[in-house]
């Protein structure tokens, strides 16, 4: 018998983008926690399956106490690079109650707070775009 | 493979009117149904500083400028 898959429903959020033009992002909240600070942090990060790996504004680790110059230095590559801190977090995801440990780039200057990306996040759940609809699913594998 | 789609608590989606040209580059606290901002500044510490000690719930986000087009395509290396 077939898997029968629950797909969560989600709106792309709009923004206001160059020329007043509207703007249509995969924001998804998620929550950010260390295993050393019992300090948690919602955000709403986007989903982007150009983005190998997660990565983090580095505000939010100092915001959980973790000491950057502990961590692994990485270099972040692509349109322009950046330099980054690499650590291990918990990420939560609230509206469906699952926890992850995943390795997260902390990178300085990062214009969003957090890009969900291919490597842990992509792997762990079945994602569908349907921009045409501005809506977007989530079921876990 | 047959589909469900499940209900889930529905939040603003449109936040056109909820972040202003002030918000910029700056971190917001959302209130929980993303329908208004709490407070905002540009250092995130003090942000959650004060959110802290209000006890709302929230949910944090950087605001990106509305003149920027975003295209930020991550690949990473060790040193």
């Amino acid at each position: 018998m077939a898997k029968r898959l629950k797909w969560k429903e989600y709106d792309y959020k709009a923004q206001l983008g160059p020329g007043n033009a509207l703007v249509y992002r995969p924001l998804f909240e998620v929550e950010i926690s260390s295993r050393t600070s019992r300090k948690r942090r919602p955000i709403l990060a986007l989903i982007d399956s150009g983005t190998d790996s997660s990565v983090m504004h580095a505000d939010i680790a100092r915001g959980l106490e973790i000491d950057l110059a502990k961590c692994q230095r990485v270099r972040l590559g692509g349109i322009g690079s950046l330099d980054g801190y690499l650590s291990n977090i918990r990420l939560f995801i609230p509206d469906m109650k699952i926890a992850m440990y995943i390795p997260v780039m902390f990178a300085e200057n990062l214009p969003f707070d957090g890009l969900l990306g291919q490597r842990h996040f992509f792997q762990r759940f079945k994602i569908r775009f349907e921009k045409d609809k501005n809506k977007f699913y989530l079921a876990v594998t | 493979m047959q589909n469900d789609i499940l209900p889930h608590m529905k939040v603003n989606a449109n936040l056109t009117k909820v972040l202003k040209k002030i918000h910029e580059e700056k971190w917001v606290a959302l209130s929980a149904d993303h329908s208004r901002v709490i407070d905002y500044d540009k250092d995130f510490l003090k942000l959650t500083t004060r959110m802290d000690r209000k006890k709302d719930r929230c949910v944090y986000m950087k605001v990106l400028r509305s003149d920027m087009e975003y295209c930020f395509s991550i690949s990473w290396q060790n040193d």
